[in-house]
């Protein structure tokens, strides 16, 4: 009995570690936060979501005619990575519920980096809640997949 | 009084650094860019298995008294011809238990160059990757323009590697 029921519960584990991955990767895609200025695709590194921006609606930076950079950036050298392709939602990790924490968003227009929590409304609604410190001081924006077919 | 006790200051200093050894650790890797590849930023990730613990073991220290590690230099090779595709390249860390660091980048890269040097930056601390099993050494190529193949490129990473004595 004891060996039955070890085995049903490692088959239990088994079964639910692709589920969960799964459930996880649904964060996969591209999506526009809802002042449409950039678009961000969301990608799995290391077992963890990352989201980096593909597009900008504004990818010149008008001072300088030049593509934008993470000029904010409080590490020096680091301000001449280019604003496209930056990765701004970084270490998220998918704990059930329809919900992504543990990560961050960086702010490039303040050179902020803050806690974050994703929840997924619906298959293709975000909401994106940064925060410092605990969440209920903290502000949500709304992110819809962009269709790409 | 006033002269002494900058000096002591300093003393006190150069104390405290000699019981640090300085390693140099030299770790390789490949970065596959599967195509199509589309113009903008492409992402290619080389999973890696640091051998820190022997290397110190090698030089007559103790692996659990490492005290930092951060990154010294970054060469870069292009596996076809030059980087002339892309327009800048950054170098980030990535691991399950620590979180993602971008540590290395260049932008603009020059033309026609086939090895470039990101610049690294000496202020992340790094150490947390190496306590790990594996990480990921994560690339970002910026690329011109839209490209229907495959690319590759190899980093040569430097870390300063610091071990309490």
């Amino acid at each position: 009995m004891r060996i039955l029921l070890l085995t049903f519960s490692t088959l239990l584990l088994f079964a639910f570690v692709p589920v969960q991955n799964a459930d996880g990767d649904r964060l996969i895609g591209i999506w526009e936060p809802s002042h449409g200025k950039a678009r961000v695709k969301v990608e799995k590194i290391a077992n963890k979501y990352y989201g980096r921006i593909v597009w900008l609606r504004e990818p010149i930076d008008p001072q300088t005619k030049l593509p934008k950079v993470d000029k904010n950036n409080p590490d020096v050298n680091m301000r001449t990575v280019p604003l496209k392709g930056y990765r701004l939602l970084k270490d998220f990790v998918y704990k059930g519920s329809n919900e992504w924490t543990d990560g961050t968003i960086y702010d490039p227009e303040n050179g902020s980096t803050y806690n974050c929590v994703i929840k997924m409304k619906d298959p293709n609604t975000l909401d994106i809640r940064g925060y410092i410190g605990i969440q209920t001081f903290g502000r949500t924006d709304v992110w819809k997949r962009l269709k790409t077919n | 009084m006033k002269k002494i006790l900058p000096l002591l200051a300093i003393a006190m200093l150069a104390s405290c650094a000699g019981e640090k050894q300085q390693l140099n650790y030299e770790m390789n890797a490949v970065f596959n860019f599967s195509g199509p590849l589309f113009e903008g930023s492409n992402t290619a990730e080389a999973v890696v298995v640091p051998a820190l613990d022997s290397f110190i073991k090698a030089n007559g220290l103790a692996p659990d008294q490492l005290a930092s590690v951060k990154i010294s230099s970054v060469s870069m090779t292009s596996d076809s011809g030059n980087f002339d595709l892309a327009q800048s390249v950054t170098l980030s860390m990535a691991s399950e238990a620590a979180k993602m660091q971008t540590v290395a980048v260049l932008n603009p890269i020059p033309a026609g160059a086939n090895e470039i040097a990101p610049k690294g930056s000496a202020e992340n601390e790094l150490k947390d990757y190496f306590k790990e099993k594996k990480f990921s050494l994560v690339t970002d190529l910026n690329l011109r323009a839209d490209r229907e193949t495959s690319y590759s490129c190899k980093a040569k990473v430097r870390f300063e590697v610091l071990v309490n004595k």
